[in-house]
């Protein structure tokens, strides 16, 4: 989080330092336009000075339109003098003098020289300085357009920078942004692979030395119950051999989620290895009623691995049956688009939202005497195998679990 | 004890040993145990076991040196005892000559004793159908031989 806020930061000082720069272009080209009209204007105003204003006057001078021949003064849009009623008495462009033009009249009041840009006819956006100056005791306004395009260059370098710099802060923003969710997912998936590894290492060491002290206790047990008869002994060692049984299924549980077996491919017939997985299930709970809708589909898979899988779901279903009335399991599986689906439901008590975000998390479990671990394995295995796995359930309504197979690995 | 069959145990966990012995013994096997794979070796060739039943996982020695060197001194099957995630070490000794595998705990005590016999019965078989017909064979065909040459001998004189 504080690397992006410092991306996003220094992203930021691009932008503002680009609009900056935007900005001192943009003054700059204005100050070179007053310099070069206040020269224009100096130099016009002493050549009237030393002129005969009157003389010029009567022989309707085209004096302004033969300075602007001179290509020094390629900037200079037009020059024009115009007197207090507003009529134009020298104009670079000689058409033009002796029109009148209103606008004019009220400039005389304002302060001078007077900076503004102006629109000309031909749409060209013209810097226009205007000053008045007397004239044989009479006031005239002087006006000196000049062309912006030369400096307008400069603006325009200094916006294409500035974009240039706008769409770099916006490509380190989102390459920060991207980048530091590529890192975060990368870290997510090295402390899943530590978590794992430390999970694996645990449940190497659990299954020998739990497994090593069971195989007595287990041992010993089953001998002795073969050796004793009398009824409330052997009820006691049935239960040191069920307890035994059941840290030794903890065991293989943890090892099956700490450490599965690499992939083993074959071609699979589904419809098949489904009813074997079945039988076993429907032949020890005949109260239940076992639905099954399944196309026969041959597919590239891990047997073992699916046979786990299903097995663990089709445990937690029978499960689940077994506080409701109505008990049936339905298993169907199709196949869609290039695609498996197997969807296993049941009509048991179902989960709440809670419970269902906990599920698959290793070691939560509902029962008492779970591991906390088939769905864990379910998923770990589904994982290894590019199974889409996708539980729903709702509390008093059942659960289906759906499984997206590839048709080959 | 020639005619009882004989049986090691080479485990470092002494209950799971003790264990084992009470069930075979009670079958009628004669046991040893040996809680050091590295003493069961000095030992094994005067006990001349007909089954040797090893851990894979010991302190000094594993399951499977223990057998390559085991089958040096003696003509024994072998029986080793894995918990569970040591079923790839536990092929790998099949590999080396081992026979078969045991998880501890054991699913079954009728199954183990099942396979016990089962080894038993073979390596019996074996040893009373082939091995010592043939090595009484031999041992008729060296005498011959040397009856023969000592004929030889006489002929040219």
């Amino acid at each position: 989080m504080i690397v992006f806020l410092l991306v996003f930061f220094s992203a930021l000082m691009l932008v503002v330092s680009a609009f900056f720069i935007y900005r001192n272009a943009e003054q700059a080209t204005e100050q070179s336009l007053k310099m070069q009209a206040i020269g224009i204007t100096i130099t016009l105003n002493s050549v009237l000075q030393n002129s005969d204003i009157k003389e010029l006057k009567r022989q309707g001078s085209t004096i302004f339109s033969e300075i602007l021949i001179d290509e020094r003064w390629e900037g200079v849009a037009f020059i024009s003098l115009y007197s207090s009623e507003g009529k134009v008495v020298f104009h670079s462009n000689p058409a033009l003098i002796g029109q009148k033009f209103q606008e004019v009249i009220p400039l005389f009041k304002e302060k001078t020289p007077y900076y503004h840009y102006l629109t000309l006819s031909t749409g060209e956006k013209v810097f226009v300085t205007d000053t008045k100056i007397n004239l044989d005791e009479i006031q005239y306004l002087l006006r000196v357009a000049l062309h912006t395009y030369p400096v307008q260059s400069l603006v325009r370098h200094a916006k294409i920078h500035m974009l240039f710099l706008a769409f770099s802060a916006v490509f380190i923003i989102l390459a920060g942004f991207f980048t530091i969710k590529l890192l975060s997912k990368i870290e997510k998936m090295q402390n899943r692979m530590k978590e794992l590894e430390n999970l694996s290492m645990l449940s190497r060491v659990l299954a020998h030395e739990i497994r090593n002290p069971l195989g007595s206790i287990k041992g010993f047990a089953q001998y002795l119950m073969k050796k004793i008869s009398e009824p409330p002994l052997k009820e006691y060692l049935d239960i040191i051999v069920k307890e035994s049984l059941r840290l030794e299924r903890l065991t293989d549980d943890l090892s099956q989620y700490a450490n599965p077996q690499s992939i083993n491919l074959q071609r699979v017939n589904l419809m098949e290895l489904i009813h074997e997985t079945v039988l076993p299930f429907s032949i020890e709970h005949k109260e239940i009623f076992f639905e099954l809708q399944v196309e026969e589909v041959s597919i590239k898979t891990d047997r073992d691995k699916i046979i786990q899988i299903l097995n663990n779901i089709l445990q937690n279903s029978v499960s689940a049956l077994s506080e409701v009335e109505e008990k049936r399991i339905s298993i169907k599986s199709r196949k869609i688009n290039g695609r498996i689906k197997i969807e296993i439901s049941d009509t048991g008590i179902g989960m709440d939202e809670e419970i269902l975000k906990k599920a698959k998390e290793p070691f939560f479990t509902t029962k008492p005497k779970g591991t906390g671990l088939g769905l864990a394995i379910v998923g770990r295995l589904c994982e290894i195998l590019k199974i889409n796995l996708e539980i729903k359930s709702k509390k008093g309504q059942g659960t289906t679990v759906c499984l997206t197979l590839l048709e080959s690995l | 004890m020639p005619d009882t069959v004989r049986i090691i145990i080479v485990e470092d966990d002494s209950s799971f040993a003790s264990f084992l012995k009470t069930i075979l013994e009670e079958e009628g096997y004669a046991v040893m145990v040996f809680n050091d794979p590295e003493v069961a070796l000095k030992n094994i060739k005067d006990f001349s076991p007909h089954l040797v039943i090893t851990d894979l996982k010991m302190p000094k020695m594993d399951g499977i040196k223990f057998i390559e060197r085991a089958r040096e001194v003696v003509e024994a099957e072998f029986i080793v005892i894995t918990a569970f995630g040591t079923i790839p070490s536990a092929v790998e000794a099949i590999k080396k000559g081992a026979l078969d595998y045991i998880t501890k705990p054991l699913s079954s005590l009728e199954e183990f004793l099942e396979k016990i016999k089962k080894i038993l019965k073979k390596n019996i078989t074996v040893q009373t159908l082939i091995c010592l017909p043939m090595k009484y064979f031999l041992q008729e065909l060296k005498m011959f031989m040397k009856w023969l040459k000592k004929l030889q001998r006489l002929t040219q004189l």
